[in-house]
């Protein structure tokens, strides 16, 4: 972070945040009112409709990485920078066809947990478990640090007052109403990011037009407009596994398509990733202005801020401060609920007490999700700044998930085997290519190792999986 | 006699210095140049030494500059104050990484990727 | 061998144009479930 002088005044910052907490925390009060029994607190009834739907998958994938990073990436890697993390979209428009396949599969599921448990049993799911809970920790604690650093760059509020606010605001909220609340808010929030992304993307046009950036970046920054720029092009497939990794296992997205309404679950990551495609670059040209404009950048992760304070002033200081609080929020609070569900379902309800009553486990739902909050919060407080690159670790364990999952949901041949060790041999060879290679072949690596022995197990399998089984009543 | 101090610099200032020691590599165009000075500085490069290539990065009294896009070459980078003083040079090298490595790199992860496309558009098997 | 001018306005004035298409798109849809009824 750089030592630039706050954009938003303090005072300005503290009554935004209160006003947008205070709208989160009633609406999460009163959405929560419908909820009863545990299936309503973690599923929202079953019923989500199209729209909402749709705004979830988007702004739930919508986080300040991509908001933040968007312009990051593209001042690092340019116009295939950009493009390249558009490709994380892919995630969500290829889970769409899998969202129907698993709501075939399992009408009674809960968790992506339940999945691993059923299909390939206990040593897979429990090894799926620590993969997922470390990723769903790790998405968690950076997003909430990602808060604090933000409103400090952005309004000189300190950090640890920062990230414990927005931590507190989405542990009550999603507490009171779930996941009803956590979409409910989504389709707010998707708006507002999505208005203002649209809103500062073309007030930079207006100060500066796109023959102009161009003719800046080739007189100065001419490698980002290369086509074979080797860094920006390597990085398209490591992201885009990457995408298709955390989307494939992680909670937050099986809790959707258990969620949502019969026959809307394709349709709504369908239209949620087309949704989602065009923001990173839409969000991340701006960076590529910034020698146009002459806006100085003296860290990479600030140039999105810095170009909207130079072309909008104080008014693109709230529009930042606005766009990334929700977007942090849409984030947090759908982390918090899927992986208190998936605790409270698969390690709660499964391992620990197979005989809860369903009403105590909606209070047990609740009491994990505050738990996960303090948890994170207790890392987050010491600002560790090597924490937030922990992530990256995750590359690997997700990449290594994708062809277990995917021949799970299609192949009956697919077996434990495969899955165990793809999923082992896959992280293993992943993270070995991440320390003694580099970052961007690690994700690569673990999906393609996992790939090789999933499909070999598959090959030489003599079982036949009986989907019946997956069909387990609540 | 009264002795004033030039723009508000302290009388014997300190040389503008690089964070860093004299030379740095990167292989993806891009670097952080990180400074310490007592006054604002302006922050110049050259390309392969070449004197027609100097441009100004920045002016100004941040600490640090973003500089990426860099093609492959030898960069100076010299900060100096308004007092004149000069920074020792810092000499930043971009060896992009080899494209063969990447093209490879682009292909497995296409093939890797359609056969997940492709396997969850073939749907179920063996039923 | 660069991205041309073209390209980048391109890509750029789409993106930002499919942006606002999305927003607009979610609040018809929005509101075609909230007047059926059928929001959640």
């Amino acid at each position: 972070m750089s030592d630039v002088e706050a954009i938003l005044p303090a005072q300005t910052a503290w009554l935004l945040l209160s006003a947008f907490s205070l709208l989160w925390i009633a609406l999460g009060a009163y959405w929560g009112r419908r909820n009863t029994s545990f299936e309503d607190h973690a599923l929202a009834g079953r019923n989500i409709g199209l729209a909402l739907g749709t705004a979830t998958a988007a702004a739930t994938w919508i986080t300040s990485n991509t908001t933040m990073l968007a312009p990051q990436f593209a001042l690092q890697l340019g116009i295939w920078g950009m493009l390249a993390y558009a490709t994380a979209s892919f995630g969500l428009l290829l889970f769409a066809p899998m969202a129907r396949r698993i709501r075939t599969l399992m009408p009674h599921g809960y968790t992506s947990g339940d999945f691993f448990r059923l299909r390939y049993g206990r040593l897979a799911w429990a090894i799926f478990l620590v993969f997922t809970l470390f990723y769903s920790l790790t998405w968690l604690v950076s997003m909430a640090m990602a808060g604090g650093i933000l409103l400090k760059a952005l309004s000189g509020i300190p950090y640890a007052w920062g990230m414990s606010v927005i931590l507190a605001v989405c542990v009550i909220y999603t507490m009171r109403g779930g996941l009803a609340a956590v979409i409910g808010t989504d389709f707010i929030q998707s708006l507002v990011i999505i208005a203002g992304i649209v809103v500062v993307g073309f007030a930079v046009l207006s100060h500066v037009p796109i023959e102009r950036i161009h003719a800046n970046l080739a007189s100065e920054r001419p490698a980002l407009l290369s086509v074979l720029f080797p860094a920006a092009i390597i990085a398209i497939f490591n992201n885009l596994l990457f995408g298709l990794g955390e989307v494939f296992h992680n909670n937050v997205w099986w809790s959707r398509a258990f969620a949502f309404r019969d026959g809307v679950a394709g349709k709504a990551f369908a239209l949620g990733g087309l949704v989602w495609f065009p923001i990173p670059i839409a969000a991340g040209f701006i960076a590529l202005a910034s020698g146009a404009l002459n806006v100085a950048v003296p860290a990479a992760d600030m140039v999105g801020p810095l170009v909207i304070a130079d072309v909008l002033g104080h008014t693109g200081a709230i529009a930042i401060f606005i766009i990334v609080f929700c977007s942090l929020a849409s984030s947090i609070d759908s982390l918090l609920a899927a992986t208190s569900d998936l605790v409270t379902e698969d390690i709660y309800r499964r391992i620990l007490r197979p005989a809860a009553a369903p009403r105590n486990l909606k209070k047990v739902a609740q009491y994990v999700t505050l738990l996960l909050g303090v948890l994170t919060w207790a890392i987050c407080l010491p600002r560790i700044g090597t924490l937030a690159t922990v992530l990256f670790f995750a590359g690997p364990l997700v990449g290594a998930m994708i062809w277990p999952i995917v021949t799970g949901l299609y192949w009956r041949r697919a077996n434990a085997a495969g899955a165990v060790g793809g999923m082992l041999l896959g992280a293993g060879v992943g993270l070995a290519c991440y320390f003694a290679i580099g970052w961007y072949v690690a994700t690569l690596a673990a999906t393609a190792v996992s790939m090789v022995w999933v499909l070999a197990c598959a090959r030489f399998s003599n079982s036949r999986f009986d989907w019946a089984k997956l069909k387990e009543t609540a | 006699m009264l002795l004033l101090a030039p723009f508000g610099a302290p009388l014997h200032a300190a040389a503008p210095r690089f964070v860093q020691p004299g030379a740095i590599t990167s292989d993806t165009g891009y670097a952080m140049i990180g400074w310490s000075a007592d006054a604002p500085v302006t922050l110049t490069m050259l390309r392969n030494d070449d004197p027609a290539t100097a441009r100004t990065l920045y002016s100004g009294s941040n600490s640090a500059s973003f500089v990426s896009g860099l093609e492959d070459g030898t960069y100076t980078l010299i900060l100096r104050d308004k007092a004149g003083l000069r920074s020792a040079p810092l000499e930043l090298t971009v060896i992009h990484q080899p494209l063969a490595r990447a093209l490879l790199l682009v292909t497995m992860g296409a093939l890797i990727f359609l056969a997940i496309v492709a396997t969850i558009l073939r749907g179920p098997r063996d039923e | 061998m660069i991205f041309s001018a073209t390209f980048l306005g391109a890509i750029v004035y789409v993106a930002l144009a499919w942006c606002a298409l999305a927003a607009l798109g979610l609040s018809a849809v929005l509101l075609r479930d909230l007047v059926n009824g059928d929001v959640w």
